[in-house]
């Protein structure tokens, strides 16, 4: 499967944009030119130069260096979330699929609930019984997502269990972990990994959202919702500040829904 | 008194054969009239196909789906159009009512329709009766559009819907109305189609598969429907079917078509019993019959639309094959006895010629 | 249909238990002590007279079951208490703040079906040409931009630069345009692309072609017969989608100042404000799940087919 993922071009080139980001993001400290918290007085609001290639906010800071050290910030916790919340998600539905009978029907119960909640008030409670910072909202959100891989994870498992693989292998007497990781998941992969390339953009929206509202990260964060709270008050004047941060979401979203999309139709296509 | 019982005997049996007489005299004239209005009928011509090529387009490539096919349509008679599913059968019946998606569909050739008759005066039936309506409309509600179509009043097609309905074998015409599609069996969904199309008083009636998916009892009371309709209102069918014994028993003429070619076209007495091409000769074989111990089924199946083909399209399949038939394509030739009137066509190099390599 | 609506509701039941539980068990679960809290927010001395009193006043020496009986009785009368912050009524902030959040969210959809409407039909009506390739690609980049982001971008275009709208507030019809459309964009593209799907699908139909064979004009089959059936699972998409709508009108709200829920609660978690957190969980959930229920029921109405067949 991956494979085919790998050949198809438009595939390729969101993936290299995205590892483009990634390694933008791993390799801040050495790529950035300034810290991306030191104060330069005389240099507030400073216009692209060779100093500060895209220019400096209010306090002089440099931009760039603020972005690269964010994309640390939210693409590792969007990423985090994501992952997170698929692995778990994954599991629990496949099991659900799998034994079927009363558990799932009461696992779905408590799913249906979890999903009456609206996103938000999960993520408020986290942060109002934890209190702001980039890890109460990670939790927050981790604990919203789940629900959605559980749902589809346990359909296609449910479908895959009446195949005669699975049916003779349950036969055989193999254990439930092993026809899980061995039979199952191979074939419910792809819908999967397209769902959570699509998530993972929502995530970072939803993360940079929630920080520019003020849950997320505490102020000198250069985290890219941040930014862009900061960038509010001189929109009239410095557009810059707040337009570098949301242009970085936004390619990163479009490459992310992109590539989810085209996984989504090579898993449909791989289906027929 | 023997005198008198004779007498009346005698008077009851001038009665009886002048009744009998008049009864003969009646039925011959009837008769008579029935042939005359069938020759003059016979020749009217409806609609002419001419050379119609159908063509898929892909950007700026061609597919050919529909090779060069003519064919007339004439009053009363049943044409029947039997091939492999592929063969571009229903294309043409698209074609006919100027259906196809013009980004999707290069239509060449003229489809020539005569003085007095137009789309207008076609109706179609389609293969999947559960399919072909709307599933959030009641059944009413299909019939009702069609009356601005027609130009009819909203209460006169109900009442044509309800006659139609019961004359095509429904027993509650006011339920099945009410009704919607799911709620019905193949058998009945298709005689409500079969209403649905009488409604707009066709002259034509172009039937794509109307048994396919139906049970076999039910395809022969459709089958006879559509029979007793046409002797009733004096329609035209033009039958398209991949099932041989659905053409054989209703077709008067009989057009074969392979791979989006006509391979033979003619009457169906002639067709039926002394084939001449290979393919028609390998589908009359293959029907099952209680005389037979083995059926003789062809192998291979056709080329699609996008198999180049060199040569004959049958050749691959065809027993009878010469080294000509592997490199050009034989045209459609008339096939002798060309003053009967109706026309036998092949395509075929060794037409009549029955050796088999 | 009865024991459809019949079933709905019994399930509703425990979802609101659920939902006031998790909004109580808040307060309870929050670090230090509810009581030095509650003095902390009123700016009053901390000394063990008040602590006492407060305790009794708050009723935090009863145990945790009957408090939280106290709670839920008060909240099923809309007594949610005083907010610390305005030290007005939370019931009244609440209310207010959701007619605002309403009228956004409700303009957010008018928008969401003008436009997708036209929008999808031209798309769908010729998939692949060049019309559909841009429409769906000018709706997928709608639906990938951040939706503040968004919102500050049209501020500066059409508030500042052309000086066309207002920057903030609310009251007048201009001041709702920015927000709404804003908010209304990420639904955008997933509607368009929904009815343009579905429109495809439908016309593709053997009953489509089947209709036309039969003598009825393109126009009239397209709104007859495939909208309709294309837009029904739009419609209870758009049913679903009015919850998280809810939701995502905080961020919008907070962008311009629109005087909504998503503001009071913004307010409240920086602040601490326990029964405002408290009481906008409950109503915003309670609202969330009652949508829900409409729009099941409104999805039942609408396919008939699936009532007759389960009641078969």
């Amino acid at each position: 499967m991956i494979h085919r993922i790998l050949e198809d071009k438009i595939c390729r080139f969101c993936l290299v944009f995205l590892l483009i980001f990634t390694c933008a993001a791993l390799f801040a400290p050495w790529i950035a030119p300034n810290d991306p918290n030191e104060i330069h007085y005389t240099a507030r609001f400073a216009k692209i130069s060779w100093k500060f290639p895209l220019g400096a906010d209010y306090m002089g800071r440099c931009i760039l260096s603020r972005l690269l050290y964010g994309a640390r910030l939210s693409l590792g916790s969007a990423a985090g979330i994501t992952i997170a919340s698929s692995v778990s998600g994954t599991i629990l539905g496949m099991i659900s699929g799998y034994l079927g009978g009363r558990f799932d029907r009461i696992f779905m119960g408590v799913c249906d609930a979890v999903r009456a909640f609206p996103g938000m008030v999960i993520v408020l409670v986290f942060v109002g019984i934890l209190g702001t910072g980039l890890l109460s909202l990670c939790l927050g959100m981790m604990a919203t997502r789940w629900v959605w891989y559980t749902k589809v994870a346990r359909n296609l498992t449910r479908a895959e269990r009446k195949k005669e693989a699975v049916l003779a292998s349950v036969m055989a007497g193999s254990r439930m972990a092993g026809i899980l990781s061995h039979l199952i998941f191979p074939a419910i992969r792809m819908p999967i990994l397209a769902i959570a390339t699509l998530q993972f953009g929502t995530a970072l929206t939803a993360l940079a959202g929630y920080s520019f509202l003020g849950f997320g990260a505490a102020p000198p964060s250069p985290e890219w919702g941040m930014m862009i709270q900061d960038g509010r008050s001189f929109i009239s004047t410095n557009p810059s500040m707040l337009f570098w941060p949301g242009l970085c979401i936004l390619m990163v979203v479009i490459a992310a829904n992109i590539l989810g999309d085209r996984i989504q139709e090579i898993s449909e296509q791989v289906r027929k | 008194m023997r005198g008198k019982e004779q007498d009346l005997q005698q008077q009851k049996i001038k009665e009886q054969t002048a009744k009998a007489q008049a009864v003969i005299e009646r039925t011959a004239k009837a008769q008579a009239a029935k042939e005359q209005t069938a020759k003059e009928q016979d020749s009217e011509e409806i609609v002419c196909l001419d050379k119609i090529k159908i063509s898929l387009k892909e950007r700026e490539k061609r597919f050919c789906a529909v090779h060069g096919v003519s064919f007339s349509l004439f009053r009363g008679r049943t044409l029947g159009i039997i091939g492999e599913s592929g063969c571009g059968k229903t294309l043409l019946c698209h074609a006919l009512l100027d259906l196809l998606e013009k980004d999707k569909w290069e239509v060449e050739g003229r489809v020539c329709w005569n003085p007095g008759f137009s789309v207008r005066d076609v109706g179609m039936i389609v293969q999947n009766p559960a399919s072909a309506f709307d599933p959030r409309m009641k059944l009413s509600g299909h019939f009702r559009e069609m009356a601005g179509v027609l130009g009819l009043s909203r209460r006169k097609i109900t009442e044509e819907a309800l006659s139609l309905l019961y004359r095509t074998g429904i027993r509650d015409p006011k339920r099945v109305l009410d009704s919607y599609a799911f709620a019905l069996s193949g058998g009945m969904l298709q005689r409500v189609m079969i209403s649905l199309a009488l409604l707009g008083k066709p002259k034509l009636l172009i039937a794509d598969e109307p048994t396919t998916a139906l049970d076999i009892t039910t395809q022969w009371e459709i089958l006879e429907l559509l029979g007793e309709l046409k002797q009733e209102y004096g329609i035209s069918i033009l039958l398209v079917s991949h099932d041989l014994k659905v053409i054989q028993s209703m077709a008067e003429d009989i057009c074969v078509m392979y791979a989006g070619y006509v391979v033979e076209q003619g009457p169906a007495e002639e067709v039926l019993t002394a084939p001449l091409h290979p393919y028609t000769r390998g589908l009359l074989a293959s029907r099952p019959s209680y005389s037979k111990t083995q059926i003789q089924a062809m192998e291979g199946c056709p080329p699609g639309i996008r198999d180049w083909i060199l040569g004959c399209p049958f050749a691959p399949r065809c027993g009878y094959t010469r080294e000509t038939c592997h490199k050009d394509c034989p045209p459609l030739c008339n096939w002798g006895k060309e003053n009967t009137g109706k026309v036998h066509r092949v395509r075929c190099f060794l037409a009549g010629k029955g050796e088999r390599t | 249909m009865k024991n459809y609506l019949q079933r709905k509701l019994l399930g509703m039941l425990p979802l609101l238990f659920l939902v006031s539980a998790a909004a109580f068990a808040l307060v309870r679960l929050m670090p230090g002590d509810a009581a030095t809290a509650y003095l902390n927010a009123m700016n009053a001395p901390i000394t063990e007279a008040a602590l006492h009193k407060v305790q009794k006043d708050l009723g935090l020496d009863k145990p945790v079951v009957v408090q939280y009986g106290i709670w839920l009785k008060q909240a099923l009368s809309l007594d949610f208490g005083l907010s610390y912050m305005t030290k007005r009524p939370v019931i009244d902030e609440l209310m207010l703040g959701f007619y605002y959040t309403a009228v956004l969210t409700g303009s957010a959809v008018v928008w969401i079906i003008v436009f997708s409407l036209p929008l999808g039909i031209m798309a769908g009506r010729r998939p692949g040409s060049f019309m559909d390739q841009f429409i769906r690609a000018m709706t997928f980049l709608g639906s990938s931009i951040p939706s503040f982001w968004l919102g500050f971008l049209l501020v500066e275009f059409f508030s500042l630069r052309l000086k066309l709208l207002p920057v903030q507030g609310a009251g007048t019809l201009k001041n709702i345009l920015l927000p709404s459309i804003t908010l209304a964009c990420s639904y955008l593209a997933m509607y368009t692309k929904m009815l343009r799907g579905g429109i495809v699908e439908h016309s593709g139909g053997t009953y489509v072609l089947y209709a036309r064979a039969r003598g009825l004009k393109r126009r009239t089959i397209l709104w007859r017969h495939i909208l309709p059936n294309a837009l029904n699972p739009v419609l209870t998409s758009l049913g679903l989608s009015l919850g998280s709508m809810l939701s995502g009108a905080v961020i919008v709200e907070n962008v311009f100042a629109w005087p909504g829920m998503g503001r009071v609660i913004v307010r409240a978690v920086a602040g601490r404000d326990y029964p405002v957190i408290q009481g906008y969980i409950l109503v915003i959930a309670a609202v969330y799940i009652v949508l829900n229920l409409g729009v099941d029921i409104l999805c039942a109405m609408l396919n008939q087919r699936i009532f007759t067949e389960e009641e078969t």
